[in-house]
């Protein structure tokens, strides 16, 4: 289902503010990578170059099938220097994949609220799952 | 195009298609309401509420001697009853909302020691005669993507108690689409035909929605 995590790339990179990361599954790493000399490494320093925090797309889940409907759940994480930061990410973030349901619906579902945690002094992480039906398996656009 | 070839050969089973519409309800109260001029957005409604026109027609047969023999034959069926209402179920009522959940026309005290009090006539049953909107817009991005807008020139509105989502309490509404025949303004003048005394659903492209609650904005107004 990388189709669907592109999908998911796709309404953020549009609805979050310019120069906002947003990671696919494959892309995990590259937060994470080393550091050049003089430079703080692994996520500090990925976060220390963004300030503005970035987007940590999952791999989907599949969940169910009916037979033609297939259910996935994907996480979304935003991660921030600070826990507001990372909060004020993540329901853009919402917001973007949503909606306002029931009254103006986004293409996707809330399945699991976001949860908070810190991963250090400088990095937090705004985490929640959202749900998509998919009809054969084909993410529409 | 025929029954080998649909018109929507290429569009039936896309995926597109299975996506959920939206609710927001619009109520316009007619009378003097205080606290309230022009229209009220109920707010959100739980995520499971179905807001949707349940209609309850009662139908008549009338039957004739077949004239080939045999069993008689039903020549038509009569519409004698027709009862059009909406449940709605509001999660956020706004103070306006609240007013409404009263049930009647609230009106403002004018004694200087009570001022911010209004007051409304305690009456079981009693409703609030408005226009109602009713927009179901869909997700995407493309302008011409169509939202539905049902439009009913008078809705009773009641309150029907109290209800409960997810521990939350959420005011129930009932309102009851009544027959009004108005004369269409001009924006409708050569589609007034389609317009029947219990209003209309318009197919609106994303872009035209404001264009088209503007226009109804005077229609059917008192």
């Amino acid at each position: 289902m990388t189709d669907l995590a592109a999908h998911i790339r796709e309404l953020l990179t549009a609805a979050l503010p310019p120069g906002t990361p947003v990671l696919l599954p494959e892309q995990a790493e590259s937060a994470l990578g080393g550091r050049r000399p003089g430079q703080a490494g692994g996520i500090s320093g990925y976060l220390q170059a963004h300030p503005g925090g970035y987007v940590q797309i999952e791999a989907p889940v599949p969940i169910t099938s009916t037979g033609n409907q297939d259910t996935y759940w994907t996480a979304v994480a935003a991660l921030a220097p600070t826990p507001a930061v990372a909060d004020a990410l993540a329901a853009q973030v919402r917001a973007a994949l949503t909606g306002t349901p029931p009254a103006d619906p986004g293409w996707f579902n809330t399945a699991i609220p976001a949860q908070t945690s810190p991963l250090g002094p400088d990095a937090h992480l705004t985490r929640a799952t959202y749900a998509r039906t998919l009809l054969l398996g084909q993410v529409p656009r | 195009m025929s029954f080998l070839t649909p018109v929507n050969a290429a569009t039936a089973y896309l995926a597109t298609n299975m996506v959920a519409e939206g609710r927001i309800v619009l109520f316009d109260p007619i009378g003097t309401f205080e606290g309230i001029t022009g229209a009220v957005n109920l707010g959100l409604f739980p995520e499971d509420a179905v807001i949707a026109p349940n209609a309850e027609v009662t139908r008549e047969t009338i039957r004739a001697i077949n004239p080939e023999g045999g069993a008689s034959i039903v020549v038509e069926e009569r519409v004698t009853e027709t009862t059009i209402s909406y449940e709605i179920p509001v999660l956020t009522p706004s103070e306006q909302v609240r007013s409404l959940h009263n049930g009647a026309p609230a009106v403002a005290l004018t004694d200087p020691t009570l001022t911010g009090v209004s007051v409304t006539p305690f009456t079981p049953g009693a409703s609030i005669l408005g226009r109602m909107v009713v927009i179901a817009k869909r997700p995407g991005a493309d302008a011409d993507r169509l939202f539905r807008v049902f439009w009913h020139p008078r809705a009773a509105l009641q309150s029907n108690g109290l209800g409960e989502s997810q521990g939350e309490q959420t005011l129930l509404f009932t309102a009851s689409v009544r027959a009004h025949t108005y004369e269409p303004g001009a924006a409708f003048d050569d589609v007034a035909t389609q317009i029947t005394q219990y209003g209309a659903i318009f197919t609106v492209p994303a872009s035209d929605l404001a264009a088209l609650l503007t226009a109804l904005d005077t229609e059917a107004a008192s």
